[in-house]
């Protein structure tokens, strides 16, 4: 009898161990852990606030923060949502999760990378790039434009994460809008019939052009720099940069509505919108682009206004991705 | 003092009965066995008294209390002090021969040195006190058999179940494995239940015999009234062997049997027909005898013969200690029998 | 009294832990618009919509469990019945596929068979195999069906080899006397632990059925992949629960089936004595076979997955990035692993015991029902848990908020198995061996603590090693419902793995590999030393 009831007792010695409220932030964070990580780590040490986190994986590996915060609305732990991307803040803002702050530091981010209301801040970016192999593809070969690649000559070349999910998704949102449903369709299908492989990820597109499965793949800056890094034979190209533009992605950060430690919640984002923290993201290896264009930066890393970005609201790209879902549905084939 | 009592016990097991409404009783420090064929229901019926399962329907008194009735366990089986010998006796292979023996001791809360001095006492008795720290696995049949004998009666129950005890073990360790059994049980005068189907242990242990069928008790009796007078055909040719000859009633107290009409009690029968029932060495090869036969088969068996003989068309099996050949005529005489009417 | 308490309340645990989040998302698939209805079931079974999708899940899940226990079976044959070189470091090795995350495993094999990959190269070249058409094998369903049955094979041959050793000689000697070595496997020994081997293809086959790994990583069109979509591009739950019943139909299909096939056979005749001897053979050719058999075994299942593991992690440096990163979760995953094992083999004997040595009605249909569990995907189950435990102002926020919730968890996910492990054991147990106990009027707390528990032993620790090697990969669910500060191993991989050096990645595999076994193999010790002073003389 007494050892079964120490079984049974045994675990709630565990569940005593409960948070100290009030000193302490929780964010969810669904830029990469590598990097985000130690930033928030240096937020703690300057604050003396407890930051407790949780990262994400990539979109495709697990169903991850977005359907938590979605499920954990009625009663939110989280104050703050890092977002690595811009569509999961804009939706989380439709579907009613996240507060309003505009906060102070924001200011001289350019006004396309905020949300009027204040629902969401954007900062650091990526961008939507062209990435080639170039044991297989010569410089002068290389693809410019995204539609270049339903060109014969790339057939069965071409890598795309699942555009159902993540950036991927975000993308044909914004080609949608920038070329309307007509034209961004018969491009999808075209896209289609010549082969395109359509992978688990941006990481598995950039495994399979870095070992040459395929010729070039459309993935994000940051896995394109990792490959770069890790010497693969690869390079990038913004495509488009005469046409419709490149998509850029900012990181965003959003505050949680009726999270427990608001007062933190604020700080925390304060902290994350400030030139700093610009800075260190884009010396790291993600290389992410400042949004603000006075910040000193390597060389590699383009700034902003180098790049022709595609003229799009990201609320509006969130709308049209809820829109457009059923078609990528059909077209990936799921 | 009556220290158990079943009455019209039945049980059920998948819609099938098991145990159909027997009864019966065990006077204080007797030995009662259940002896009947393998399927006959008295394993479970043992299992309902030590309370392991539930009857469907009637009653158990041990002590003259109440302990199971219709569907419900009225004294739990800590209560109902009861010892149990299994058939594949059970002993607990990760414990060794003290431990086993200890169990039931700690279970009743005795103390330490209390349970030392008992399980040397009950050790001493059947002679392993060396054994005490073996483990069972390590032990012979039959010293295993004793262990588990010496488990079941450590705590001095005031009913001593045993399930087919005997049945792995080989004939002559069982010979001396029984009169072990019977020793204790009369030493210690606990009552006993015992359930097998060899006939032998039961006529050597048994003060009483319940002889069963098909969920039924057939008859109870003593060891020879079971044996010489059994009230059923069952019986009959379940123990032991026997000579079963139809016969014709002629009238009061006579008879028409293949070899001619005698006298002999009819129970008021003055017609019909009946049977005859006699035991092989109840048959005597004899030169004055009145019926006349032909050996047709002969067996060894050690200190006898065991004849087949065919007789005024019929075939009867006698026992004799002289050996002759197959083939030979021969005169012989039923030096007792007894009509039944089954 | 105490027994029907006691079992009871366990089965209440794991219907409080279970079913409560998994009937909670059921029902809520079942409201749409404030109305009952059943739109989301309405497409699954009125329309062919997802027929297609069903019979690829069922394919995939039948040819991986084919694969499994061609591996498996013979795997599990050798390391029982006869001796070679290197037996038992096979036996330990053979361990490490059930630990590695199937993705991983996906991940090396197209990196292997891809059109750049060495041995799709070396094929290509030496046999009449197109690149192509290697390329296009590992990256179909067949290909996943062959990554998955590497992943599985260990809980074939583990059941097969201890259904083998629990095979009194006696029955096997008695054949060899009238017939050959063949004829005795194939007319005694085989038949004889079938109803093992068929218990260890429906587990292997229910795991395929419910894996997401690999087919996400290969692209695959089926249930798993479509329930992710619903969650991760639609944030549609209701849709994603919808789909899970499928998975939940074809799951207690498979265990009637089982029901069915084991109830025919009796298999209690097996290890009815502890004591008795299991038969090996020792003829030259079996032991050779033996030798070859699992030295390509270990070849393809081990050395070469991670020969592009470890050609990257040469450095020690990686190992200590690595470990700094995964510090946390080491302890973590450990400290979670270890509680949840030890709890999950509770409940395991319990509810094993309950659903294998009751005579109650209603014990097969509350061990279909414990079953049913194991075929919920992890996601479900994830939601499921935030929605019944993250109640407005933090009523249950000692359990969500801390590592219970985690545990919860655990136990929807692998009570099912524990509890079918410990029935497996159970089953072996004579009934007399606990009357026995009974009769001295012993409580049955007594007799589970001291007769049932120490004779079950080898259960106990079986349930506990699968138990923590399971907890311990566990991603789905706790990923979605794990409080702050408390990442498992498996989280920090996944989390760094986009974007982390890959040879930061290839160490962090490592690390888990030698976390499970390193726990595994001192508990193994612990529980040997401790029983080695009870059982055999």
């Amino acid at each position: 009898m007494r050892y079964v009831i120490i079984i049974l007792f045994f675990p709630l010695l565990w569940f005593s161990k409960n948070c100290i409220a009030g000193t302490e932030v929780v964010v969810y964070s669904s830029e990469d852990k590598i990097f985000s990580e130690p930033i928030l780590q240096a937020f703690e040490e300057k604050t003396g606030i407890k930051v407790r986190a949780i990262f994400d994986t990539e979109e495709t590996k697990s169903t991850g923060l977005m359907n938590r915060l979605l499920a954990e609305k009625e009663n939110p732990q989280a104050d703050v949502f890092w977002s690595g991307d811009p569509i999961r803040p804009a939706l989380l803002k439709i579907k009613g999760v996240t507060a309003s702050y505009v906060s102070p530091v924001a200011s001289e981010i350019p006004k396309e990378y905020k949300d009027e209301e204040g629902h969401w801040t954007g900062f650091s970016a990526r961008a939507r790039v062209i990435l080639y192999n170039t044991d297989l593809v010569s410089t002068s070969e290389k693809p410019t434009s995204l539609f270049e690649l339903i060109d014969p000559k790339w057939k069965n070349q071409v890598a795309i994460a699942n555009p159902l999910f993540g950036t991927s998704a975000i993308h044909m949102a914004a080609l949608f809008i920038v070329l309307g449903d007509g034209e961004a369709k018969k491009f999808l299908n075209d896209l289609k019939l010549n082969g395109v492989k359509i992978v688990s990820s941006n990481g598995e597109v950039k495994r399979l052009v870095s070992r040459g499965e395929v010729k070039a793949g459309i993935t994000d800056t940051d896995d394109a720099n990792v490959a770069i890094r890790d010497n693969y034979p690869v390079k990038i190209v913004f495509p488009d940069n005469d046409g419709i533009g490149t998509l850029i992605m900012p990181n965003m950060v959003c505050l949680i509505k009726d999270s427990p430690n608001q007062e933190n919640g604020r700080k925390l984002i304060d902290y994350l919108l400030g030139s700093e923290v610009e800075k260190r993201l884009a010396w790291e290896m993600c290389a992410q682009m400042p949004l603000r264009y006075d910040i000193k930066k390597p060389a590699h890393v383009l700034s902003i206004n180098a790049i022709n970005g595609m003229k799009i609201d990201y609320n509006t790209v969130a709308k049209k991705l809820e829109e457009i879902n059923g078609f990528l549905k059909d077209w990936t084939g799921f | 003092m009556k220290s158990l009592q079943v009455k019209q016990l039945v049980k059920i097991f998948d819609k099938k009965e098991i145990v159909r409404g027997i009864s019966f009783d065990v006077e204080n420090g007797h030995l009662l066995t259940l002896l009947g064929p393998s399927g006959c229901g008295k394993t479970t019926t043992l299992r309902i008294i030590a309370g392991i399962e539930i009857p469907d329907c009637g009653e158990i008194y041990i002590d003259e209390k109440l302990a199971s009735r219709d569907k419900k366990i009225c004294i739990s089986q800590k209560e109902r002090n009861i010892g149990m010998v299994f058939q594949d006796l059970a002993l607990w292979p990760h414990m060794t021969v003290y431990e086993n023996i200890e169990f039931g001791l700690k279970t009743n809360g005795i103390r330490r040195d209390e349970r030392r001095k008992k399980i040397e006492e009950v050790l001493q008795s059947i002679n392993m006190q060396k054994y005490a720290r073996a483990y069972p696995q390590t032990l012979s049949g039959g010293q295993k058999q004793l262990v588990a004998i010496a488990r079941s009666i450590i705590t001095r129950p005031r009913l001593l179940l045993m399930d087919e005890p005997l049945s792995n073990i080989d004939v002559k360790l069982r010979q001396d494995i029984r009169r072990e059994i019977k020793r204790i049980q009369q030493e210690t005068n606990i009552t006993t239940l015992y359930v097998t189907h060899d006939q032998e242990d039961a006529f050597f242990l048994s003060d009483r015999i319940a002889v069963m069928n098909e969920g039924k008790v057939e008859q109870i009796g003593s060891p020879e009234e079971i044996y010489f007078s059994p009230e059923s055909l069952f019986v009959a040719q379940f123990v032991g062997e026997s000579n079963c000859i139809e016969v014709n009633i002629a009238g009061i107290n006579r008879i028409v049997t293949p070899w001619g009409e005698l006298s002999h009690p009819t129970d008021n029968h003055t017609k019909g027909t009946a049977k005859i029932f006699f035991r092989p060495h109840q048959v005597k090869i004899d030169q004055s005898g009145c019926c006349k036969g032909k050996l047709v088969k002969r067996d060894f068996m050690g200190e006898w013969y065991r004849y087949h003989v065919s007789s005024s068309g019929v075939e009867i099996v006698l026992y004799d200690e002289n050996s002759y050949n197959v083939g030979k005529h021969v005169k012989f005489s039923i030096k007792e029998m007894k009509l039944v009417s089954f | 009294m105490q027994k029907t308490v006691t079992l009871w309340s366990f089965l209440a645990l794991f219907f409080c832990a279970a079913f409560f989040p998994i009937a909670w998302m059921f029902g809520s698939s079942l409201y749409e618009g404030g109305s009952f209805s059943f739109v989301y079931y309405h497409d699954i079974f009125l329309t062919g919509k997802y027929a297609g999708i069903i019979l690829r899940s069922l394919i995939l899940a039948s040819v991986a469990t084919v694969f499994a226990t061609l591996m498996g079976v013979p795997a599990g044959f050798f390391l029982a019945k006869t001796d070679f070189f290197l037996k038992n470091f096979f036996k330990v090795c053979f361990f490490i596929p059930l630990i590695i995350p199937s993705y991983t495993i996906g991940i090396a094999w197209t990196n292997i068979l891809g059109k750049a990959g060495f041995l799709n190269q070396f094929l290509s070249h030496y046999f009449f195999l197109s690149p192509q058409s290697i390329y296009a094998f590992i990256y179909s369903i067949y290909g996943a069906a062959f990554i998955l049955s590497m992943n599985l094979f260990p809980l074939i041959m583990i059941m097969t080899e201890y259904a083998l050793k629990n095979i009194p000689s006696p029955l096997e000697e008695s054949g060899l006397v009238c017939g050959t070595f063949f004829q005795v496997m194939k007319g005694v020994t085989f038949p004889l632990i079938s109803p093992v081997i068929f218990s260890g293809m429906m587990i292997a086959f229910v795991f395929s059925l419910s894996e997401f790994g690999v087919p996400s990583l290969l692209q695959l069109n089926v249930l798993t992949t479509q329930i992710f979509t619903q969650f991760s591009a639609f944030y549609n739950e209701k849709a994603a629960t919808a789909l899970a019943f499928p998975l939940i139909i074809i799951t207690i299909v498979i265990f009637l089936l089982e029901q069915f096939k084991t109830r025919s056979k009796s298999f209690e005749i097996l290890g009815r004595s502890g004591s008795q001897v299991f038969m090996k053979y020792h003829f030259a050719w079996l032991r050779v076979s033996g030798l070859v058999f699992c030295t390509v075994l270990f070849l393809i299942t081990i050395i070469l997955p991670f020969c592009s593991l470890l050609i990257s992690v040469e450095a020690f440096k990686v190992y200590r990035d690595a470990f700094a990163l995964a510090k946390n979760g080491i302890v973590n995953s450990v400290v979670f692993g270890g509680i949840g094992a030890s709890i999950l083999t509770v409940v395991g004997f319990f509810l094993g015991y309950a659903t294998e040595k009751t005579r109650w009605k209603l014990k097969e249909g509350i061990s279909s029902f414990v079953w049913i569990f194991f075929a919920v995907p992890a996601t479900v189950a994830g939601i499921g848990l935030i929605k019944l435990w993250n109640r407005p102002h933090g009523a249950f926020q000692f359990i969500y908020g801390t590592i219970g919730i985690i545990l919860i968890g655990y136990i929807i996910r692998f009570a099912p198995l524990s509890s079918r492990i410990m029935a497996n054991f159970f089953r072996q147990m004579p009934q007399s061996i606990e009357d026995a106990g009974a009769v001295t009027g012993a409580s049955w707390f007594r007799i589970a603590g001291n007769i049932l528990a120490p004779l079950q032993k080898h259960g106990i620790v079986a349930t506990w090693i699968i138990s923590f090697i399971f907890c311990i990969g566990e991603l789905g669910a706790t990923i979605l419902v794990y409080p702050p500060g408390h990442e498992t191993l498996p989280i920090t991989l996944f989390t760094v793995m986009a974007n982390s050096p890959e040879n930061i990645v290839s160490a962090l595999t490592l690390l888990l590999i030698g976390m499970t076994l390193l726990p595994v193999g001192i508990f193994f010790l612990i529980s040997k030393y401790v029983f080695s002073q009870k059982i055999t003389p």
